[in-house]
């Protein structure tokens, strides 16, 4: 027998709906988001190459620079990235050869003909450069005053995160125009 | 009056079953989208600094060149350039710049004014800078014509501290 319609209205009214499922969703999602890890290029640090030209030379016109060198004294022992790895050895699962890291990994730099031994020295000594008055050149072309460009100079044994380091030391220090060798 | 209640109550109930399938098939989704969009980064541990630009829209078709810590230079997924193989090593350099610079399928890719680009490098912060050089001047080769390069970085260390040694 169909109810009366008064009574469906009644029941429709009671009715409540479970919210359990859903919540037990998005508790799932919450869980696979914080989870999943995401490799995200973070940043960038754009570097301009002149055209049509073998050697690496970075400046459209020749400008008295301010050069960075980075030395290395001692290159450091490769340890494994993950102990227990050995290098030359390739990953089974990646196909890739086992990551190192370098412990004991020392260099010095130099500015100009000043040696500074660590980076503390260098963001020393390349402020006292930025705010050096005789540090600004005179720009022929524009007639301006500017700072001297900064060519990075990694020697022998230097890896990426000592040219990244300098770069960012030099970007501190208040220099524009940096270009790496 | 119970029983007619009960009868109206059975006659609303709600099925999520439905809604949970789609849950699942939402989750499913973006993890495939999002192992898709990361094939061009290889695992590596990018060197930490602070003044560097964002890369929240990087440019189509951006080739994306990743510089293992032996040299060797992953693209797209594969070992393109073996440094084992020392003797074939610059001349799988150049040709592997050479495919990626006929990958720039339009117009924009290619500007008159700054040649073509940019290029991104992904390098291990262990990375020699030697191997990186050797990348950089390939890429300033005529034939080549690469003028804008990008070095990838990270804006914190996530390298932990080193392991103890054995």
């Amino acid at each position: 027998m169909t109810p009366p319609i008064d009574l469906l209205e009644i029941a429709k009214d009671e009715m409540k709906a479970d919210m359990t499922p859903l919540i037990d969703c998005v508790f799932l999602m919450i869980i696979f988001f914080v989870c999943i890890d995401f490799r995200v290029l973070e940043a960038k640090l754009p570097v301009y190459l002149p055209r049509a030209n073998a050697t690496l030379n970075l400046l459209p016109a020749p400008r008295e620079q301010l050069i960075v060198e980075i030395r290395c004294d001692d290159f450091g022992r490769k340890i494994d990235r993950i102990v227990g790895r050995q290098e030359g050895q390739l990953d089974a699962a990646t196909g890739r050869p086992f990551a190192f890291i370098l412990v004991g990994h020392q260099v010095h730099y130099a500015v100009g003909p000043r040696r500074c031994a660590d980076l503390a020295a260098l963001r020393a000594e390349l402020q006292r450069v930025h705010d050096d008055p005789a540090a600004a050149r005179l720009d022929a072309a524009s007639g301006k005053t500017s700072l001297p460009p900064v060519a990075v100079e990694p020697l022998a044994g230097a890896v990426y995160d000592d040219v990244a380091k300098v770069i960012d030391a030099v970007k501190a220090a208040g220099f524009l125009e940096v270009t790496v060798r | 009056m119970h029983d007619l209640l009960t009868e109206a109550r059975r006659q609303m109930h709600i099925d999520m079953t439905p809604m949970i399938d789609c849950i699942f098939l939402l989750m499913i989704f973006f993890t495939l989208v999002v192992d898709l969009s990361q094939q061009n980064l290889e695992d590596l541990v990018l060197p930490a600094a602070k003044y560097q630009q964002a890369d929240d829209s990087p440019p189509r078709n951006r080739p994306v060149l990743n510089i293992l810590q032996d040299g060797s230079i992953a693209y797209k997924g594969s070992i393109r350039v073996d440094r084992s193989r020392a003797a074939d090593g610059q001349r799988q350099l150049v040709e592997l710049l050479r495919q990626c610079k006929q990958n720039l399928q339009t117009p924009d890719d290619v500007r008159a004014d700054s040649g073509a680009g940019p290029v991104l490098i992904r390098a291990d912060k262990w990375t020699e800078w030697e191997h990186v050089r050797q990348v950089l001047q390939g890429c300033s080769r005529p034939e080549i014509g690469f003028q804008r390069i990008e070095l990838a970085l990270s804006q914190k260390d996530k390298e932990a501290a080193p392991p103890k040694p054995r």
